[in-house]
């Protein structure tokens, strides 16, 4: 595959974005990390699993209108750290996508003028 | 999951396995060249030392982009920052999901410090996806012309300021 095949791949994709999600959990040590490993069992963390608690949740969509949940029993006043780092790995995420948008549209002058 | 974003990160990730070896193929003719170029007309504030206008210069370009596909490809495999003074806060960041595992109960400051070593690391990924978009737009020209090396060079000295302003940047983030 040649650098411009794999650019078209790629813009063709990029249409595709779907959602953002972020979530954050909080637990035990020994609920998030495989002891035979000691790697973070990432893959198993569902809101369902009943090993970790969500404490919240945020959905961006393409359009960037989002949704966002707080499990008001977690977050107390004392967890005030616990939304600061959701919401950090929120704008994070943001920064990822933004990269790659930012490389698109970097590399548009020396496209069009190449 | 959605396929769609899982393919965007598959199509990315070939990408810059496709801009390494123009890179390398690159990195190779230039080594092969008998006499590169000065570079007299460069100047800009961050090239203010005469060396750095010598034929160093487009080796040190090519490492600036070597470095910037790096941080790329850290977005690609799953960007993950962990950080456990006394508590534990740990990020995955994949296919346009982001999880955050918080143990124990990290204090303000451990939070703080997590958060700016996240934003550095963003602050990172912007400027080396600038510097992947430029050498996208060379690698493209490299290829259509065959990799001539008129073709590479003029078109690495005309935007070596870009470069070297944007590895600057880099740097600086590096600390």
């Amino acid at each position: 595959m040649s650098v411009r095949d794999a650019l078209k791949r790629l813009s063709d994709s990029v249409i595709d974005l779907s959602n953002l999600e972020v979530t954050t959990y909080t637990g035990k040590l020994d609920q998030a990390i495989d002891a035979s490993t000691g790697q973070i069992k990432w893959d198993e963390f569902h809101p369902a699993s009943g090993k970790l608690t969500l404490v919240a949740a945020t959905l961006v969509r393409p359009n960037l209108n989002t949704v966002n949940f707080r499990a008001s029993d977690v977050l107390g006043a004392d967890n005030r750290v616990l939304l600061e780092l959701h919401n950090a790995a929120v704008d994070s995420a943001r920064n990822g996508r933004m990269a790659l948008l930012r490389m698109f549209t970097s590399m548009l002058p020396l496209h069009t003028g190449g | 999951m959605g396929t769609g974003r899982d393919e965007v990160w598959a199509n990315l990730a070939a990408l810059l396995t496709q801009l390494a070896r123009h890179l390398d193929q690159a990195e190779r003719l230039l080594a092969h060249l008998p006499h590169l170029p000065h570079l007299p007309h460069l100047h800009t504030a961050e090239v203010d030392r005469a060396e750095e206008r010598g034929p160093a210069t487009y080796q040190r370009v090519l490492a600036i982009a070597r470095q910037a596909l790096g941080y790329l490809t850290e977005l690609t495999d799953g960007t993950r920052r962990v950080y456990a003074p006394r508590g534990g806060i740990a990020l995955r960041r994949s296919t346009g999901d982001c999880q955050v595992l918080i143990l124990g109960q990290p204090s303000g400051d451990d939070a703080a410090e997590f958060i700016a070593d996240l934003r550095q690391f963003d602050q990172r990924l912007q400027v080396s996806a600038e510097l992947c978009g430029l050498l996208l737009g060379l690698a493209l020209r490299w290829s259509a012309a065959g990799f001539a090396p008129p073709v590479v060079l003029a078109s690495l000295g005309e935007h070596l300021p870009q470069f070297l302003t944007l590895g600057q940047a880099l740097l600086q983030d590096e600390g």
